[in-house]
């Protein structure tokens, strides 16, 4: 099984929200405590065990750094790093720099 | 947003860069005098699809060649064509492969035959920014650290770095969040992220032997300095590990 660490983002394979996307916000033993800003938000976020939800993607870095640091984010701002708000989390101006 | 990347998907982007770095070596053995930049592009292009890949560059943006080779002057996203290498140019050559979904990004600065003592330096100088800047790619540091390494070394040498185009992320897309600048900027609000275990990143010293100063060719994708000086480009795929800088470009 991977390793599902705090900030990567996990697709729940059970339940009645079974395919919905959440950011692990924390990590508990067997457990995970996942949010989405939306359904299940901060304040309120979902407990589920490991074994009930498989790894989409690593995440998000500005996303993680906040988590680890135990800064406080907002629900916006975690629907933005799951991909539901166009924009970048902590970011509020867009760059008009070319790439190589 | 800046995407933290999987073992598996650090395994693809593997694959990917393995195909895009002997592509690279390859059109870097073949650029003698004589040889035009299509044939080069054209037997890039056979290689990279000949092992299962895609050229990345290819229909990019509207992009119309597999490759981008950019002579002398030419800072980058030159178009290949009729024209032919002679002694002594200096040919830069810019690969992208994707496979399975992920995309290897990279680049070399070579000399045709014998080069002038000027660009021998310059394409010595591009690759020790590159990786003066992997010394400082660790978690924890910042990206402006990358940028600063590059800087400082090329300004050291008489070079100048060029402002307007810059590194970038990379991974399932060839140009992701964020943006690796090769100088160091007043940031701008949440743009010198930290690096952290996972992030993959392309690092691309574009060295100028005269000013910073850059203009855009009438074929609208040709970079070429604005001084007429040579430039070099000198780039690899990374991945940040806890045990420092991965290149993921390296040939198997």
């Amino acid at each position: 099984m991977e390793e599902l660490k705090i900030g990567c983002f996990i697709r729940n394979e059970n339940g009645r929200d079974a395919g919905r996307v959440y950011a692990v916000i924390s990590t508990d033993g067997q457990y995970l405590t996942l949010a989405d800003g939306r359904s299940r938000r901060l304040e309120k976020p979902k407990r589920k065990k490991h074994k009930h939800v498989s790894l989409v993607s690593g995440g998000d870095e500005w996303l993680t750094q906040r988590l680890l640091s135990g800064e406080r984010i907002t629900n916006a701002q975690l629907r933005r790093a799951l991909g539901e708000i166009p924009g970048k989390p902590g970011m509020e101006e867009v760059s008009t720099l070319g790439k190589g | 947003m800046i995407k933290l990347r999987t073992p598996r998907e650090i395994e693809l982007m593997r694959q990917a860069g393995a195909i895009a770095a002997a592509a690279r070596g390859l059109a870097g053995k073949m650029a003698v005098a004589g040889i035009s930049t299509r044939e080069l592009d054209r037997a890039v292009h056979d290689f990279i699809v000949g092992r299962g890949a895609i050229p990345t560059f290819l229909g990019y943006n509207g992009f119309p060649k597999s490759v981008c080779i950019s002579v002398n002057d030419e800072v980058i996203h030159g178009i290949p064509g009729t024209r032919r290498l002679c002694d002594g140019d200096l040919v830069s050559i810019d690969v992208g492969a994707t496979k399975d979904g992920f995309v290897g990004d990279c680049a070399d600065t070579f000399i045709v035959g014998e080069g002038s003592v000027e660009a021998c330096r310059l394409v010595e100088v591009t690759r020790q920014c590159f990786f003066e800047a992997m010394k400082h790619a660790l978690p924890g540091k910042r990206v402006s650290d990358i940028s600063r390494a590059v800087q400082e070394c090329a300004e050291n040498s008489g070079f100048s770095v060029v402002r307007d185009f810059v590194g970038h992320g990379v991974g399932e897309r060839l140009h992701e969040d964020p943006e690796i600048p090769n100088y160091v900027q007043a940031p701008r609000r949440g743009a010198d992220p930290r690096l952290i275990e996972g992030m993959t990143i392309a690092v691309e010293p574009m060295i100028n032997a005269g000013r910073y100063g850059i203009r855009v060719m009438p074929d609208g994708w040709t970079i070429a300095t604005r001084d007429g000086s040579l430039s070099a480009h000198y780039e690899n795929t990374v991945l940040i590990t806890r045990d420092g800088a991965r290149i993921l470009t390296q040939t198997e």
